[in-house]
């Protein structure tokens, strides 16, 4: 796999699509050549539960009675619990999680959360993305700081990519790095309807100067050009891919295993994201949820075995997290309400597995919602400085003691 | 000059013919090898082309808006040019030429030894071929100069005779044929029999000659396959594996594959005239090669009868078939592989609960003959308060009870809670109800379920439940299962009055194409609608071009597929009628 | 002048045309893509013909042509029977590629991404139609009484979870968005209001698609909303949302997003003196849309070009302003792909629009959208083709093409070597419809493309 990275810089060089591209390219390309990323450098994957997960019914404390008494009709029996020791266990639908912890392969951090929990989706999102509050000015997401600081470090292309037609999150939004969105790697391409002079003429007129005083227009002229790079780029690295593997059918792993071939083909990108929406089960929460859990405990094992069957898998990290988890007690519909304090996962080679933390209390409770005890700022550092190899002080906004999640 | 050519050439031809000492009256199974798998042939393309040309049909195609605007696009534009030129070049107008040059047959030839494609052209006389080939590469040439391309024609000999390559095509033009080919084998192998006059040529193979003595002479083509050498040669291997992993496709053509296995050839045969197109596929066949999993295809012995068609008011189309359903979903295990056998398994275990917890291999399917009827007719809704948006045909199936006497009550209880179980369902989903009701007339029985009118409509108008009123009837020994209860009554009315005997086949399909035009007029809105969307036309525009498809159809009368399989032959065959100008 | 200081009482001062301000083509255009989706070189030539306050009086006020209204829900109600939702998304492509009445068009896909409301949940493509047409029946009119009829509009309580409602479990989801996204906006209501106002709304359920009260599971009792307490049975709850000076703040502050500049928010000195005026004309949309529309502070260069193009903006811009017409199931799976599918809102917060329409994804789907769009058998521009169309305009030179295309679908002008390079496209031999489409496509991949 070593020799793909430097393949992809020679074809890419030589190929006349790239050099049609003209002036655009060469600062592009030089900081690719140049920083390369090592093939040792690590990569997260970053899996957004939105919607906000039940935590309860995903890591379930089946042993406490509690439990059967707050969710009357969503209880998950005991019977049909996988468990993970003599109190806890996994919803039956998430043996993909299951196995990645039979595997050593899963850190499951418990009851994580902030202060003064909000409950609207997009505020506590925003939050989650920012880690900043309403009051404060928020224009950079907690991944664009980490991108814009190693961007200046290492005065290379340090790139991020979003898998997904949603919009891209604000966790990825940086001040001096434009992160791609792609849907597919289809609509990532330029369709030039086969016609070379067509290619050659857009990537002119992306090559043209603009007024660098209109910052809106400077931003669309920058954003298109990192599109028609990265589209090359991409174009490039996923052909020929390879797995024996099978991916459950869904969306999310589709994505994942977009992001494998990607990781493969060697492309210095540090930080991948990706959404699974859905988890706002206001009513009729069971089979829906036990979709959602099937779909990501099945996409993010496979993945975590394909990446390791590419000789990856020392080097690949998955951050898995919901805005909030949901209230303890169900409600009249089959289903539960906006809470706080939920688990988070932290799925590859190099985790620290099993449980980290305790799970929080289900009688000491705070307006109905779980209490967090470990800020989910603390996991963002963790991965930051355990893994990224980062400082996370001045990303986070303030120095946060880590969790041991990964081994050393 | 004319005629001064032509004199010119008749010498030359005389001066040929005495040379090879030959009077070309061969055809082209006697150039094409005996290793000839597949063959078709038109044996008189200029009959052809003038039913095409007097076609009632063809004239209705043009008159189409989109046909017009082909006919005024690019690529049309450029043949026209390019057959301009011909026309010039040749002095003949193109139906001349193409008459000239193919009077003597068109045949088509796959040669499984060379793998090749061999097209043979039979010429009136021995200048037409030539002279087209010469123009043909004339403006290969040009086209190609004027591009800036090379040279896209090559030349070379063999044996004294000129072919040329254009791209994969190998053309050479001998005494009046014009012969193509993809292999250079196949182009030499056709020369060499041109010249040697071999003895063993596909017009010399026995079972060649015997599918040709069975197509009727008065067929505008026709065609041959030797399957017992395709079978042989390992090609597309799933047709000949006697499976089809498909219960739908298993039901429609199953019996066919254990024939399949075992026929040594199939011929197929295209009968074109102004009232009428006809195609018939035809392979021999014998009831011994039929496997006992199958027997409930064409019955013991090859016995099953569809049987005779019952006839309704504003029939669609009818389907009547000979199948043991029951034994056929009995013996699943050794028509499919495990997954689809898994498959039936949980529809099995799903029907059981919906048809309260009958089994229904044995005791639903298995409680009726195998001779059955499928009706579909256009609802007219004219007796109907609520009528639904989109106007869905009314269908129904017609059984025979094996014991009318117990089954009878058993069936119309399980009818009964099936409707419960739909209302229960449907409530749930905040769907219409049904409400039962039964009609008892002196011969026959009708158990109906109704959809009751909702009070307040959506805005799309009455749902699309609105066209059922799913209903079954017991007349005597018959049992319908129909969609509504104004079919259940005609089908009910129509088998209580007559008892025709059986058909003669083993299934067949008709189709009233007027009544088909009807059912889309009376959802002409929708496609209207639908045609505005995809089209991006103005309503104006849309009107039009759905009365286009109107004309087109009205051109058609009927059609239908039957299939017979008697000791010696299974038959398919499929019939268009068109109606009379 | 920065966008931030701006001066109230200057902006929104009427429009006069004047020499240095001249009501011309060029304005008109951007009147007509801010109002719409743009305008024909014909419709251009009239517009500078009359008065521009003239026009934007019959765009907020329309003469409802009563034959296109009828076949418009007549074509809707057929497009219904199929029970499809995705059918709609079609079907609303087509109707603002056609309609007569664009403003309308505009405001109504305006509220629908205020009220946001996604098929993807709903599921019934009849009661999206019927939110549908209580947006474009009070689009420009008045805003109290959407409000109300949106708290019981069926589409809308399935999309946010508030089929049932009983007193012993209040769900404070529409009260929590009333307050955060239809009416006040953050940080104008506490935590205990929307708890309270909750209360209020116990009672309102979804049956059988139709809104129906039932009095039993209402909760009577008192309850204390913004101070003032009581019973506040049923809609009165929502006049007191209504009634806070935060509200005629929040949708003034909206429209001038949706109507003048993405970024920065107005400042509440440019807000107050429409929200003012929002309130003594009874929540009048169609009296400030028209004030907005009209003032100087539109025909100023702040705002001209200083808006991303959102999908419809983009696509449907380009087409109606070329008079084309295309496969309308294709045309609304394009909008879905470029972020705006029609009846498709990402969430409840609606389209976030500015710069959020544009990332590496979109940017690239907008530039296959379009050389999809003018390449497709299917498209058509006045029921021709490309090369006849602008034979039909006069401009029958490469450079004549280029300048037409320019003047309709940019309002900045691009640098002149752009303007060469398209000339050059055009120029190739060949058919030259193909080459236009391959100058529209080239063009549509420019940052002004991007802007109106």
């Amino acid at each position: 796999m070593r020799s793909n990275r430097r393949e992809f810089l020679r074809t890419t060089l030589g190929s006349s699509a790239i050099l049609s591209l003209g002036a655009t390219l060469p600062d592009f390309l030089r900081a690719a050549a140049a920083t390369g990323t090592d093939d040792k450098d690590t990569i997260l994957v970053v899996v957004q539960l939105s919607g906000g997960n039940d935590g309860l019914n995903t890591v379930i404390p089946f042993s406490d009675p509690a439990y059967k008494k707050a969710r009357p009709t969503l209880a998950i029996p005991t019977s049909d619990v996988l468990k993970i020791d003599d109190t806890l266990g996994f919803h039956p639908s998430a043996r993909g999680l299951a196995d990645l912890l039979e595997d050593d392969s899963l850190a499951i951090v418990q009851g994580v959360g902030y202060d003064n929990p909000n409950r609207s989706h997009f505020e506590s999102m925003d939050i989650w993305h920012t880690c900043q509050r309403k009051s404060d000015t928020r224009t950079t997401g907690w991944l664009g700081r980490y991108l814009d600081a190693t961007q200046a470090n290492k005065s290379g292309a340090s790139l991020a990519l979003h898998l997904g037609h949603e919009k891209q999150p604000l966790a990825l939004t940086a001040t001096g790095v434009s992160v791609p969105s792609i849907s597919s790697l289809e609509s990532f391409r330029l369709n030039d309807s086969g016609d070379k002079e067509v290619r050659s003429t857009i990537s002119k007129l992306a090559a043209s100067k603009q007024d660098e005083s209109d910052s809106l227009l400077g931003f669309l002229q920058s954003t298109t050009t990192v599109a028609l790079a990265a589209s090359q780029r991409v174009e490039q690295a996923s052909r020929d891919y390879k797995t024996p593997v099978t991916y459950p059918d869904s969306e999310l792993a589709k994505k994942l295993k977009t992001v494998a071939q990607l990781i493969d083909s060697g492309l210095g990108t540090r930080v991948y994201y990706v959404t699974l929406d859905g988890f706002d089960t206001h009513s009729q929460q069971p089979a829906a949820h036990a979709a959602l859990l099937s779909q990501l405990g099945g996409a993010v094992s496979s993945f975590v075995k394909d990446i390791d069957h590419h000789g990856q898998s020392d080097r690949v990290a998955v951050l898995a997290f919901s805005e909030f988890g949901r209230r303890v007690a169900e409600n009249a519909s089959e289903g539960t309400d906006h809470g706080a304090a939920a688990p988070m996962f932290l799925a590859g080679k190099k985790v620290r597995a099993g449980l980290i933390g305790k799970h929080p209390s289900l009688t000491d409770l705070e307006d109905g919602d779980l209490k967090f005890h470990t800020d989910f700022r603390q996991v963002y550092a963790t991965v930051l400085e355990s893994w990224l190899g980062w400082p996370n002080e001045s990303v986070l906004g303030g120095k946060f003691k880590t969790v041991e999640a990964f081994s050393a | 000059m004319h005629t001064f050519r032509n004199a010119g050439s008749s010498l030359l031809f005389v001066l040929l013919a005495s040379t090879f000492g030959i009077a070309d009256d061969r055809t082209a199974a006697d150039l094409l090898p005996a290793t000839t798998v597949i063959y078709a042939e038109i044996p008189q393309p200029a009959a052809l082309l003038d039913v095409l040309e007097n076609h009632l049909l063809r004239k209705r195609i043009e008159n189409l808006e989109g046909v017009q605007a082909a006919y005024e696009g690019k690529q049309f534009l450029q043949l026209k040019a390019a057959v301009a030129i011909i026309e010039a070049k040749l002095g003949q107008k193109w139906p001349q030429i193409l008459q000239s040059v193919s009077e003597g047959g068109i045949s088509l030839g796959f040669d499984a030894r060379s793998q090749g494609v061999m097209l043979l052209i039979k010429a009136r006389d021995e200048e037409a071929a030539p002279k087209l080939l010469e123009t043909l590469i004339e403006l290969a040439r040009a086209g190609a100069t004027g591009d800036g391309k090379p040279d896209p024609v090559s030349s070379g000999e063999y044996r004294g005779i000129t072919a040329y390559q254009v791209n994969q095509a190998r053309i050479a033009t001998l005494g009046t044929w014009l012969l193509v080919t993809n292999k250079p084998e196949s182009g030499k192998a056709l020369l060499d029999a041109y010249l040697d006059k071999p003895e063993n040529t596909l017009a010399s193979n026995l079972q060649f000659q015997e599918a040709r003595s069975k197509v009727a002479d008065s067929a505008t083509a026709w065609g041959y396959i030797d399957i017992d050498t395709v079978r042989k040669g390992g090609i597309a291997k799933t047709l000949f594996s006697g499976k089809t992993e498909n219960a739908v496709a298993e039901l429609l053509v199953g019996g066919l594959l254990d024939t399949l296995q075992h026929t040594p050839y199939a011929t197929a045969s295209l009968t074109l005239d102004p009232q009428r197109t006809r195609l018939e596929l035809a392979a021999p066949h014998q009831q011994q090669w039929t496997t006992e999993a199958r027997e409930y295809f064409f019955g013991p012995n090859g016995s099953g009868r569809a049987p005779a068609l019952i006839e309704v008011e504003n029939q669609l189309a009818a389907i009547s078939t000979y199948r043991d359903v029951s034994t056929m979903w009995l013996r699943a295990g050794d028509l499919f592989d495990d997954k689809v056998v898994d498959q039936l398994a949980q529809a099995d275990s799903n029907l059981s609960t919906l048809f309260a917890g009958k089994d229904f291999g044995e005791e639903i399917l298995g409680e009726v003959h195998p001779e059955i009827q499928v009706v579909v007719a256009r609802q007219l809704f004219a007796d109907k308060t609520p009528k639904p948006a989109i106007k869905l045909p009314a269908f129904a199936a017609v059984f025979r009870l094996k014991d009318p006497e117990t089954v009878g009550p058993d069936f119309r209880r399980t009818y009964q809670s099936l409707i419960g179980f739909l209302n229960v369902i449907g409530a749930m989903n905040g769907q219409p109800q049904l409400d039962l009701d039964m009609d008892k007339e002196d011969n026959y029985q009708i158990v109906s379920a109704n959809y009751l009118p909702e009070k307040d409509a959506s805005p799309g108008g009455l749902k699309i439940h609105y066209n059922f009123s799913p209903s079954v009837a017991f007349v005597g020994e018959h049992f319908i299962v129909s969609s509504t209860k104004a079919l259940a009554r005609e089908l009910a009315v129509a088998v209580s009055k007559e008892n025709k005997p059986n058909s003669d086949v083993n299934s067949f399909v008709q189709v009233n194409v007027g009544g088909v035009s009807a059912i889309l007029a009376d959802n002409r809105g929708q496609l209207v609608a639908q045609n505005m969307l995809s089209e991006g036309h103005s309503k104006e525009e849309a009107e039009r071009a759905i009365g286009d498809l109107f004309a087109l159809l009205e051109a058609v009368e009927d059609a239908s597929i039957d299939l017979a399989a008697s000791e010696g032959t299974l038959r398919a065959s499929l019939e268009i009628d068109y109606v009379a100008d | 002048m920065s966008l931030t200081k701006i001066d109230p009482t200057w902006a929104w001062t009427p429009y006069r045309p004047s020499e240095s301000q001249p009501w011309n083509r060029i304005r008109a255009a951007h009147l007509f893509r801010r109002a719409g989706f743009g305008a024909t070189s014909q419709e251009l030539d009239a517009a500078v013909g009359r008065d521009p306050d003239e026009i934007v009086a019959g765009l907020v006020t329309p003469n409802l042509d009563a034959e296109f209204e009828s076949e418009s829900d007549a074509f809707a109600t057929t497009i219904l029977a199929s029970g499809n939702p995705k059918q709609l998304s079609a079907w609303w492509s087509y109707v603002m590629l056609r309609t007569p009445h664009p403003l309308l068009e505009k405001t109504t896909l305006f509220w629908h991404g205020h009220f946001a409301t996604s098929a993807a949940k709903v599921e019934d493509a009849g009661a999206m139609y019927a939110q549908n047409r209580l947006f474009r029946q009070y689009a420009l009119g008045d805003f109290g009484k959407l409000t109300h009829a949106i708290a019981r509009d069926p589409a809308m309580l399935i999309y946010l979870d508030s089929v049932t409602n009983r007193k012993a479990h209040p769900n404070e989801n529409f009260a929590r968005e009333l307050m955060e996204l239809f009416c006040l906006g953050e940080g104008n209501y506490s935590e205990k209001d929307i708890q309270e106002l909750a209360r209020c709304f116990t009672g309102w359920e979804i049956r059988r698609g139709s809104f129906r009260f039932n009095r039993f599971q209402h909760d009577t009792g008192s309850k204390s909303i913004f101070g003032q307490t009581g019973p506040m049975p049923e809609s009165e709850s929502i006049d007191i949302v209504l009634d806070q000076p935060a509200a005629p703040q929040f949708i003034v502050r909206k429209l001038i997003r949706y109507f003048l500049f993405d970024e920065p928010a107005a400042s509440d000195e440019l807000v107050a003196p429409l929200a003012n005026e929002l309130s003594e004309h009874a929540w009048d949309i169609g009296h400030v849309v028209r004030r907005i529309l009209s003032s100087q502070l539109f025909y100023s260069d702040q705002v001209i070009g200083r808006k991303v193009r959102s999908p419809v903006d983009l696509v449907v811009g380009l087409l109606r302003t070329l008079e084309g017409s295309t496969n309308a199931y294709q045309l609304g799976d394009d909008l879905d792909m470029l972020g705006q599918g029609l009846f498709y809102p990402p969430n409840v917060k609606g389209w976030d629009g500015g710069r959020a329409w544009i990332n590496s994804s979109t940017l690239l789907g907008r530039a296959n959208v379009i050389g999809r769009i003018v390449r497709d058998e299917k498209t058509r521009f006045a029921g021709v083709n490309l090369k006849a169309y602008f034979d039909q305009l006069d401009a029958d030179s490469p450079a004549a093409i280029v300048d037409q295309l320019v003047e309709l679908t940019l309002a900045v002008e691009p640098s002149q070597t752009v303007k060469e390079q398209l000339v050059e496209v055009i120029k190739r031999p060949g058919d030259r419809s193909q080459r236009i489409a391959e100058a529209i496509h080239a063009l549509s991949t420019i940052p002004e493309f991007q802007v109106m």
